[in-house]
């Protein structure tokens, strides 16, 4: 998975990749849902953590708080680091 | 060996409060200070909140996070509720387990012969009646569909009772918990039976607690309380597995120790046994019965899928893990060729995980589900690393929230429309309701120069970056013209180009530096100097000589009206000059319009004082009386 990528999972669901993080040599991203055209933004963001599972690509919408709170500091620092 | 129990409270409760401490800190801005009556409740306010970062862990409260449920500790739950009865919080509600005194009504229910198990001894309840603790236990019944159905057919009472469950069912709209118990019926799931504190009461618990609040046709009232004590459709389940296991106990006698959780306990058709924490008095016990399963299990197919979904005990790994009691029971442990285990937490847990693993014979099957926590690149060494046949069959199924990517498609057109960096920052602001402030969010951004250079449609765009996303980008894409109009600068529509904007920036800057040639060609021909001028000096220079009216415009009026005064003079002394002569006069003059007269000496404050006509004359060299006299300097 790439940033500026969009993804759609097996729900149908589909994120915009934002930004990309790593921790703990996992590799996570910053998203934004978007629409079903996949044209528009939806206001809907999350981290998705992606995995490689036997060849296959999966991705994971990250719902523990203390793993956001850690993806939120790293994205926040990297915004700030890039400038 | 922990104690406490964490306690859901619902969503956004630090919002609540917080809310309401605005409320009384404007108030307070009113009125000079928190007015008497309210200042009880300011203080419990921030009491409350301070417990629900805690709960949280969280080290800075400002970083809090409010995604989802928060927790505080069991522990807390008495001083919570004092506080909470101090405070006016509309929709504020703090759920607690209720495992207070409410004792069911026994009569009628067979209740169950517990031979390892002391009911007496989980009671912890208080003198207030309170209980601080609780344990509810469940006997895993082992059963599946053929044996309920076998259950049912022997005994018309339970068959009955079945059909009877069924019909009120589909009276009333609790989906969930209506088909959980068709599952429990029809043997998908197994039923987590709990004991109350101090009873024998065994109850069927209800994962879906928040849907339990109607009123049936027969004026029974049912709460929303975990559990669902009054429920009457509990205490039928109840004797309905009562029933059935004793019939289960008899037969198997085997036992395990399960806390009752107030989150959805079972989603899949798997029967399932929860292992959660335990308290240490307790431990004893739970290996005792984890003993008697192994040793009782024999031709019984037991499933065992531990579902982690907070703390897993890992002393109960432990224990497992102990070389006399694995060596022995391991392969007890592990009857079937599919062995479900869930396993979400520690990397420890996974290592121990991986031991009991490695001991599975012949083509057992260890599936390892939803590991999540858990580096999966990590689980697979693990796994390969030991001299089993083990392997991760699927990491990713239904249980976890993993979905495979079915597409990958490039996001131009979304970035296009809003760049990436506008989005991360409306994400970093609002994505997940973050009390960030907009002054915060403002900071991050103007901090950020790729979303200056990426975002050059609009300068002003960087100020008002975090008001604009948060109203309007991410639901909207706004174009140009309605960026520029919500920065109410209509009439800058134009998108500068990057030289545009240098050239502005040059124009414009006092502070370029010029090279000397710049520097005689802007002082013109009378002000050359053996002296390299500092950049300073230049500027001063500059500043010195500098006019109200641009050269020029100066050398064009000039140019005219020297025009228009020749004219007229030869028009008043009949003398007749030609155009030629005319421009001849005018080159040599030392103010033609080559002479950059933005760099001359002259300190004329404005045009009018050029041109006053003897003034002109007398620079331009030109005496009328004696004319045509040309090319006379003064």
């Amino acid at each position: 998975m790439k940033i500026d990528n969009i993804i759609t999972l097996s729900s149908g669901v589909n994120y915009l990749l934002l930004n990309e993080l790593k921790l703990e040599s996992d590799k996570y991203f910053f998203c934004v849902k978007v629409s079903e055209d996949k044209k528009k933004p939806i206001n809907e963001y999350c981290f998705v953590k992606e995995n490689i599972v036997n060849g296959k690509l999966f991705a994971k919408v990250v719902n523990e708080n203390k793993m956001i709170e850690k993806l939120y500091s790293l994205l926040v620092n990297d915004y700030q680091i890039e400038s | 060996m922990k104690h406490d129990y964490d306690i859901h409270i619902n969503n956004d409760e630090i919002d609540l409060v917080s809310d309401r401490i605005e409320e009384l800190q404007k108030l307070k801005d009113e009125k000079g200070k928190i007015p008497e009556e309210y200042l009880e409740e300011y203080d419990a306010l921030f009491k409350i909140k301070n417990m629900l970062f805690e709960a949280n862990r969280m080290e800075n409260p400002n970083d809090y996070f409010v995604y989802g449920s928060m927790r505080i500790k069991r522990s807390n739950q008495q001083k919570m509720e004092e506080l909470l009865k101090k405070v006016h919080v509309k929709d504020l509600e703090v759920v607690f387990p209720s495992f207070t005194t409410e004792v069911l009504d026994l009569s009628g229910l067979k209740v169950p012969k517990l031979d390892n198990f002391s009911i007496a001894e989980h009671n912890n309840q208080k003198d207030d009646g309170v209980v601080r603790d609780t344990l509810n236990m469940s006997i895993p019944l082992g059963m599946d569909q053929k044996y309920l159905k076998k259950a049912a057919k022997n005994d018309p009472s339970i068959s009955k009772l079945i059909t009877k469950i069924r019909k009120k069912r589909a009276n009333e709209s609790i989906p969930h918990y209506e088909e959980y118990l068709q599952n429990v019926y029809d043997g998908y799931e197994m039923p987590i039976v709990s004991y109350y504190p101090n009873t024998t009461v065994p109850v069927v618990r209800n994962p879906y607690p928040h849907e339990m609040y109607y009123e049936t046709s027969d004026g029974l009232k049912f709460d929303s309380e975990y559990f669902g004590r009054r429920n009457k459709y509990y205490m039928e389940m109840c004797k309905f597995y009562t029933d059935i296991r004793d019939e289960q106990l008899a037969q198997y006698n085997s036992k395990l120790v399960y806390k009752a959780y107030e989150s959805p306990l079972v989603k899949h058709p798997l029967k399932v046994t929860e292992i959660d924490l335990l308290p240490e008095y307790l431990i004893e016990r739970a290996k005792a019965a984890v003993m008697d399963l192994y040793n009782d299990k024999k031709d019984y197919n037991h499933r065992i899928k531990v579902i982690e979904t907070y703390d897993l005990d890992e002393s109960f790994f432990d224990y497992l893990n102990n070389d006399n009691i694995r060596q022995e029971n391991i392969n007890k442990f592990f009857p079937l060729p599919s062995s479900l285990y869930n396993v979400t937490q520690s990397l420890e847990t996974v290592q121990n995980m991986q031991q009991i693993a490695s001991s599975v014979n012949g083509d057992d099957t260890l599936e390892i589900h939803n590991v999540s926590d858990v580096n999966l690149d990590h689980i697979d060494d693990l796994l390969n690393d030991s001299n089993s046949s083990i392997e991760v069959v699927d990491t990713l199924d239904g249980d976890s929230a993993s979905e495979e990517v079915m597409d990958i498609t490039k996001g131009e057109e979304v970035i296009n429309n809003v760049p990436r960096d506008i989005l991360i920052a409306a994400g970093i602001s609002q994505g997940f309701n973050l009390p960030l402030e907009e002054a915060d969010a403002s900071k991050i951004i103007e901090n950020n120069h790729k979303v200056k250079i990426m975002n050059p449609k609009a300068g002003k765009l960087i100020d008002s970056l975090s008001t604009i996303v948060n109203k309007r980008v991410v639901e909207h894409v706004m174009s140009d013209e309605e960026v520029m109009e919500e920065l109410g600068t209509n009439d800058s529509v134009h998108t500068m180009s990057d030289e545009e904007v240098m050239n502005e920036l040059k124009t414009n800057s006092s502070v370029h530096t010029m090279t000397d040639e710049e520097v005689m060609n802007e002082l013109g021909n009378g002000k050359k100097t053996s002296k390299k001028m500092t950049d300073e000096e230049v500027m001063e220079e500059l500043k010195n000589s500098s006019y109200n009216t641009s050269g020029e415009s100066v050398s064009k009026i000039m140019k005219e009206k020297l025009e228009r005064l020749a004219r007229e003079s030869r028009k008043r002394k009949g003398v007749t000059i030609t155009d030629e002569e005319v421009e001849k006069m005018l080159r040599e003059t030392p103010y033609n319009e080559n002479v950059n007269l933005d760099d001359s000496f002259v300190p004329f404050q404005d045009s009018s004082d050029i041109l006053n006509e003897d003034d002109v004359l007398a620079y331009s060299g030109i005496n009328l009386d004696e004319s045509p006299k040309f090319g006379g300097k003064r």
